[in-house]
């Protein structure tokens, strides 16, 4: 029975009580074919014309039943036949839930690990800015310093000048210029230096981004690969039991 | 995660601390230098706790790398997972197979590790400029006393 | 008292065509004897799924003990370790800086830095022993009750 065959390959647990429901179906078909051997087995031969007769109309009543218990047979199959589908769609409801379920999973698992990389990512700009950011205002300072210092030096030597040389302009000038000179440099070198710190720090703030671009582009290709994988997993749950019936 | 995996895996976290002691005990120069270079800068002396820490995640990765195959499954995903909790203000809320992570805490970590670079190199940069600057400023000030020491004479 | 039991004694008495008067009393005793046998048996009965049952699940701890014996020796370990730390190594790491001459405060600051990341380290690896034993208790539980599924306490009279 070829029916019976494809239900074996879901397994024995659905063919088996399938197989005896058969069985049962076939018992009074075979308890019947018992009594008929028995019975003709205890006519007389005195009667035989009757014997023929009845002979014959046994045989007739066997076709009957037999045509009887074929069509209940036919019957049970298919009703069992609606049986079987009716499992199968509960399966395809079951596998298109657990689908989704799996879908859902991976949605929130993909948006988590989106939000976990671009959160690293993140934190870590801000984390390497602000170290330039403490190394630029460190490094400002001491230029500042050494400013403050040049010119209280600066103070410091107009006085003495001052001192030195209060009735002689000339000599004054002479000196008062060169105050002015050292302090210059002074001032304009940190002047410079404390410039060239911010183009600096311009440029590492740019390279911090060139990082998180890095990172996002690392992020995208390994959520693609992600992504894929998981689409497989899904795929691996879509097929379906009537696949499974088929096969044979 | 069976015994094997969990003995693996609480060996490459141990064999973790040890370098982080090892790097005090034996007196790592890179460290130790930069405890006596950066006294005076706070900014300098964070970026080389963070150098150091980067290093030693790396490590971790290393000490993985090193094992790679003989690691079984199990005690290399909850390996990776313990990795990623040990770096600060990681969000580690996901769960599950954390390999995209893993890869990508390892290139953010030596991209990490090159802007750290750049910022001492920036940092160095600019220490010659200081430097040159104080020069300058005992240099005018040695010049400056002769113009007036000059000037002190010509007056007597 | 088994009451179909006593209904079918009396029937065969009756058959055996006993007096009715006694009838009843030897009914009644007959049943109250055999009954009491029954729960004899039953009791056999219960005491053989018991003792199957305590059987199989002694074999549990049994196989388990090793197990939990195991988690427990580890955490031991980790926590000797910690103990390690604190006392031992923070005092040499501590004495290498100061013989090296390094600031106090920028010592102060590493060291700092050290414990953080080593006691992170040791909490998850504590947190990794925990969780196994959570798991293997969970599965001691489990195994149990399956060994009280197999061990068909439906059958019990």
């Amino acid at each position: 029975m070829k029916f019976l065959e494809k239900l074996s390959k879901l397994g024995d647990l659905i063919a088996k009580p399938f197989e005896l429901i058969i069985d049962y179906a076939r018992e009074p078909l075979r308890g019947w074919e018992h009594d008929r051997s028995e019975s003709s087995r205890a006519s007389s031969h005195a009667h035989d014309r009757d014997l023929e007769q009845s002979r014959i109309k046994a045989e007739s009543d066997a076709r009957i039943r037999e045509k009887e218990s074929e069509a209940n047979l036919a019957f049970k199959t298919r009703k069992l036949e609606r049986e079987l589908e009716e499992w199968v769609k509960d399966q395809e409801i079951a596998r298109f839930e657990r689908v989704t379920e799996a879908v859902m999973r991976y949605r929130q698992e993909f948006t988590a690990m989106n939000q976990s990389a671009i959160k690293a990512i993140g934190m870590m700009q801000i984390e390497l800015r602000q170290r330039a950011h403490d190394l630029v205002e460190e490094k400002t300072r001491r230029y500042k310093a050494l400013q403050e210092d040049a010119f209280d030096n600066a103070v410091a030597d107009l006085i003495r000048i001052e001192q030195q040389f209060p009735t002689n302009p000339v000599a004054r000038k002479m000196l008062e210029d060169a105050v002015q000179k050292k302090l210059a440099t002074i001032i304009d070198g940190a002047g410079r230096f404390i410039a060239e710190l911010d183009v600096d720090l311009k440029l590492l703030s740019e390279s911090v981004t060139r990082l998180s671009e890095r990172g996002e582009e690392f992020v995208t290709v390994h959520l693609q690969q992600f992504h894929t994988s998981q689409l497989g997993n899904i795929e691996r749950l879509t097929v379906t039991p009537t696949k499974l019936i088929d096969k044979s | 995660m069976d015994r094997e995996s969990l003995l693996t895996t609480l060996s490459l976290l141990r064999q973790g601390r040890a370098k982080l002691v090892s790097r005090f005990i034996d007196q790592d120069e890179v460290m130790l230098s930069d405890m006596f270079r950066f006294e005076r800068s706070r900014a300098l002396m964070a970026l080389a706790m963070d150098r150091a820490n980067v290093s030693w995640i790396t490590h971790h990765y290393e000490l993985f790398d090193r094992l790679a195959e003989s690691v079984p499954p199990d005690a290399a995903a909850v390996f990776k997972t313990c990795v990623l909790n040990l770096i600060d203000r990681f969000d580690h809320a996901r769960e599950g197979d954390l390999t995209a992570e893993w890869a990508l805490v390892q290139t953010m970590i030596s991209e990490k590790k090159s802007l750290l670079e750049a910022q001492f190199d920036f940092s160095n940069k600019d220490d010659l400029n200081y430097r040159k600057l104080v020069f300058a400023q005992h240099r005018e000030r040695a010049l400056f006393e002769r113009i007036f020491e000059n000037a002190m004479e010509k007056k007597s | 008292m088994d009451k179909e039991l006593q209904t079918l004694i009396l029937q065969c008495l009756v058959e055996q065509n006993v007096d009715a008067a006694i009838r009843d009393k030897l009914a009644t005793s007959i049943t109250t004897r055999i009954s009491g046998h029954n729960k004899l048996v039953d009791m056999k009965a219960r005491l053989a799924i018991l003792f199957e049952y305590e059987k199989n699940y002694l074999q549990l701890i049994k196989e388990f003990k090793e197990e939990i014996k195991f988690a427990g020796s580890i955490q031991e370990d980790l926590r000797k370790e910690r103990a390690k730390f604190f006392s031992d190594t923070l005092k040499e790491v501590s004495t290498t800086l100061q013989e090296s001459q390094v600031d106090p405060t920028v010592a102060a600051t590493w060291l700092k830095d050290l414990v953080g990341s080593y006691t992170k380290s040791l909490d998850l690896s504590s947190g990794l022993i925990e969780e196994q034993t959570i798991d293997t208790i969970g599965k001691i539980r489990n195994d149990a009750r399956s060994v009280v599924k197999d061990v068909d306490v439906t059958q019990m009279p």
